[in-house]
């Protein structure tokens, strides 16, 4: 899927390619914490040749202002300027919306129904999963809820950390498997060993929410990279430059697979390594 | 080291110190060597303890680790474990056993100093409130890994150390408390002893007058008591002893000048008894030459008869006196007895037949050709005692000698010498006092048959002194047998010739040659000697004492000289000295020189030769007796030519 998802945006973005580069430079500026990946993804966005971008160090006279994390997009929402955030949490978007900010976002995660895709191949005998979701998770309640798949989804709604654990204790038992969404408050390095303790004792595995719950125990998880990150952000951009208009928030489309090998095979998975999950993937429907 | 202060043994001292030393050393040892090895005991079991309780807290901790594969939480978790300097890696395996993470110091260590440590990682149980699902589920947990860390003993062996050099410096410590404490104590102890043996020594050495005074407590102190008790009773018998020694040596030396006078009277009385004896004597031996009517002669052999009673009467007493005073000595020689039985047998045998008695020698086989030590002269002495007494106071029958002899081993004899009577017989009751000096049967006796009865206290007083026994067994009447028992040492010896019987040398009274020199003061007595002399057919020069014979020796050569001891002016044995002086410085040949004295004591013989005399005729002599002295000197082939 993520192979063809990019194969779709490079022809898209050859498309227009002829159109952007007769057009004007689009003068940008990126808000960012100080850190390899800011010095990463600019250098990403200088290298890209659509759409034509100029960086200018005086948001004031940037077209576009490019904010990673939510931090930086809250405070870029001060300079109001068209704005997009970067690897935002959907509940600051929409907050930021609310108060009228012309900005959208790339949301922090991925979307729901990839890490079920993932989940229904590493466990086609699954058929209830547990979703938790908090007041800052990447998805939604209703999310769930709406979800229409095979799988039976049960949503936990946990509104703290102090009562992950005891949620965990009362119902993981019911699930064969728990999906995590990305929450910056639920599933932080603090939470990680509880979930993942929690999960082994009960032998129920945890899929989500990113790369570090994978390397931390989780069997495997959909993530954003930087370069899945750089790449819908360009794809913003190019909207932006055609269209003067911010394309609307949504999670990356191409994310990235990150599989947890030792605990895949203590789960006596099917896959159980990156390349074959991945063929996997994209061989499914 | 003095003599008799030579320690036998380790002191006392030392004994006091091992034996205060030694059991306290065993039981520091064995103190020590229990508590260092409950100590290592100690030291191994908190190892292992620490061990075990990291490798549990460890495989407890790593579960989560374990079963998601977290290499960071593992890694985490063994450096962690790490921070412990003695753990030297911490292995993680799965399930399988496979190796999940390897962590160590980069340092090697040799794995057999390493103890290893394995504890299972179990998968926990969710607590979920319910305590008895929770024991449930504890009962079986499943084992998803092991956990081994490597621990190395050198922290143990640096432990032991610690506790070994802990351990020593007390001991240590308490050794040399321990030695001075038993040196001190034994020096308390022994110093004391050590004090009371110096006193006792001192005693020893006869310092009675030594007292001790040092402060002492106790048993010592009751010992020192005693010991000056013990030197206060030794001064005390030291004292009397010596008054006893005085005394005693007062007594001997009052013994002492008693004996010496006793001999210078013996002595003295011998040469003023024998003087006159040997003029008498002499003067009837030269009588009985002369012509004589019968009864004349019949006077002179009484008269010579009585002298020769009374010279016996004379010889008896000082032999006695010389036996109570001890001056009787032995000359043991090794010599043929039976010819001596013989002579002895052969000298009474006129005498027996003069009075139809037999006088045999009985068993004389025995003794031939066997060759005993004793002294001759002796030994003739106390038979001719007996066999004279036996043929004496036999009046019928006959006397015999039996000879009993036995070999005892190889080089002994016990001899028997049993003289038979047929005499008178001695009562029983009287034979205790027979061997008693000055005693006879009764005075009748004496008168009967004469003697001053002590020729049979003589006998067993020589006997004894010969090593033997003199018994008698006798009944009145019927007879009496003298029994000589000695034990002799013997020699085998092929017979020698027959010495010259002494009757046949005395028959050649009168074949004497050369020129005798007689030296003497007494008129009548240098009469009689040169009668004698001159009746023996030698030339007699005449001097009156030992100068005047040195003055003619020069003037003449003499082939003998007669000399007698006691002389005014120079006497014999000066004289004597001077004449071997002379001789030598001349170089000269020794001329012979005969003692003439009438001195019968050994002692007297003994100076003559002493001075260079070569032989003693004791005064009164016979004329056997001359001839026999002088033979050897004036024989004809003796004689000097041209003289």
């Amino acid at each position: 899927m993520n192979r063809q998802g990019r194969l779709i945006l490079l022809v898209w973005l050859a498309w227009l390619a002829p159109s952007l580069c007769a057009q004007t430079l689009l003068p940008i500026h990126v808000l960012a914490d100080e850190g390899p990946f800011r010095d990463s993804f600019i250098q990403a966005l200088d290298a890209a040749a659509i759409p034509p971008l100029t960086r200018v160090a005086d948001p004031q006279q940037a077209e576009l202002l490019i904010a990673i994390g939510d931090r930086q997009f809250r405070r870029a929402q001060k300079l109001d300027k068209p704005l997009l955030g970067v690897y935002v949490s959907r509940s600051a978007v929409a907050l930021a919306q609310r108060k009228r900010c012309q900005c959208q976002g790339i949301w922090a995660g991925v979307a729901l129904h990839d890490q079920l895709a993932m989940l229904e191949v590493m466990m086609p005998l699954a058929r209830r999963v547990g979703v938790i979701v908090g007041p800052e998770s990447a998805w939604t309640p209703g999310m769930v809820q709406d979800y229409q798949g095979r799988l039976g989804l049960t949503l936990l709604p946990v509104s703290s950390v102090e009562v992950l654990g005891d949620r965990l204790r009362e119902r993981l038992a019911d699930f064969d498997a728990l999906l995590l969404p990305v929450d910056g408050q639920l599933f932080g390095p603090d939470t990680a060993k509880l979930i993942l303790l929690t999960s082994y004792r009960l032998r129920r595995p945890v899929f989500g929410p990113d790369q570090a719950y994978v390397q931390a125990g989780s069997v495997a998880s959909l993530y954003a990279s930087g370069a899945d990150l750089v790449a819908e952000t360009l794809v913003h951009l190019q909207f932006f430059h055609s269209s003067r208009r911010l394309r609307r928030s949504g999670f990356v489309h191409t994310p990235t697979i990150a599989v947890n090998e030792h605990v895949a095979n203590s789960f006596d998975m099917v896959f159980h390594d990156i390349e074959s999950l991945r063929d996997a993937m994209e061989a499914s429907p | 080291m003095r003599k008799g202060t030579v320690k036998k043994g380790a002191g006392i001292r030392k004994q006091l110190q091992l034996l205060g030393l030694v059991p306290a050393l065993i039981m520091l040892l064995l103190l020590l060597v229990a508590l260092t090895w409950q100590r290592f005991e100690d030291a191994d079991r908190e190892l292992r303890e620490l061990g075990s309780y990291l490798a549990q807290q460890i495989a407890s901790s790593s579960e989560y680790g374990v079963l998601a594969g977290n290499y960071n939480d593992l890694r985490r978790q063994a450096r962690l474990a790490m921070q412990q300097a003695d753990l030297q890696y911490v292995v993680f395996h799965d399930g399988e056993g496979k190796v999940l993470l390897y962590e160590g110091r980069d340092q090697k260590q040799d794995h057999s100093d390493v103890l290893e440590f394995h504890s299972g990682i179990y998968r926990q149980p969710v607590s979920d409130g319910d305590p008895l699902q929770e024991k449930a589920a504890d009962s079986n947990p499943e084992r998803i890994g092991e956990v081994v860390l490597g621990m190395s003993s050198a922290r143990l062996l640096a432990r032991q150390k610690e506790i070994l050099l802990a351990s020593l410096l007390p001991a240590l410590f308490a050794i040399i408390i321990g030695l001075w404490i038993a040196h001190y104590l034994a020096r308390q102890i022994a110093s004391p002893l050590g004090y009371l043996s110096g006193l006792l020594r001192t005693l020893r050495n006869g310092d009675y007058q030594v007292r001790g005074s040092s402060y002492l407590r106790g048993e010592l102190a009751e010992l020192q008591d005693d010991i000056n008790e013990l030197a206060g009773s030794l001064e005390g018998a030291h004292r009397e002893q010596q008054t006893a020694i005085d005394k005693l040596r007062h007594a001997h030396r009052q013994a002492q000048t008693a004996s010496q006078a006793k001999s210078d009277f013996l002595a003295m009385m011998s040469h003023e008894l024998r003087t006159p004896m040997n003029g008498v004597l002499g003067m009837l031996q030269l009588l009985e030459e002369t012509a004589q009517s019968e009864e004349q002669n019949e006077y002179t052999r009484a008269a010579l008869e009585s002298t020769g009673h009374l010279l016996d009467v004379i010889n008896d007493i000082l032999d006695f006196s010389r036996i109570e005073a001890g001056r009787m000595d032995l000359d043991p020689v090794f010599f043929e007895l039976l010819p001596l039985l013989e002579n002895c047998v052969a000298t009474f045998r006129y005498m027996a037949e003069s009075k139809g008695l037999y006088l045999r020698l009985d068993n004389a086989g025995m003794l031939a050709g066997k060759m005993v030590r004793s002294d001759p002269t002796r030994l003739r002495q106390v038979l001719n005692n007996l066999i004279s007494n036996a043929v004496k106071f036999t009046q019928e029958g006959g006397v015999a000698l039996e000879i009993t002899a036995e070999q005892i081993r190889d080089d002994w004899l016990d001899l028997t010498l049993a003289v038979h009577d047929t005499g008178i017989g001695i009562p029983e009751h009287r034979q205790s006092d027979l061997f008693k000096a000055f005693s006879q049967i009764d005075s009748s006796t004496s008168r009967r048959f004469g003697g001053t009865g002590l020729g049979l206290a003589i006998a067993r007083r020589l006997s004894e002194m010969l090593g033997g026994t003199l018994t008698v067994s006798s009944a009145e009447g019927g007879g009496s047998t003298f029994t000589l028992s000695l034990r002799l040492l013997y020699r085998s010896q092929a017979p020698a010739p027959l010495a010259v019987p002494a009757h046949e040398e005395d028959r050649r009274g009168g074949l004497l040659f050369g020129l005798v020199l007689l030296v003497e003061d007494n008129e009548v007595n240098q009469l009689v000697a040169r009668r004698l002399l001159e009746h023996m057919g030698v030339t007699v020069v005449t001097a009156r004492n030992g100068h005047e014979a040195l003055e003619k020796v020069r003037q003449r050569d003499f082939d003998c000289i007669l000399m007698d001891v006691q002389m005014p002016v120079m006497d014999g044995l000066e004289a004597t000295r001077a004449l071997r002086q002379w001789e030598r410085e001349r170089g000269r040949a020794p001329i012979p020189v005969v003692a003439l004295t009438a001195n019968a004591m050994d002692e007297e013989r003994d100076r003559c030769m002493v001075a260079g005399m070569n032989a003693h005729l004791a005064k009164p002599f016979r004329r056997q007796q001359l001839t026999r002295v002088l033979s050897p000197y004036l024989t004809p082939e003796h004689a000097q030519p041209g003289r």
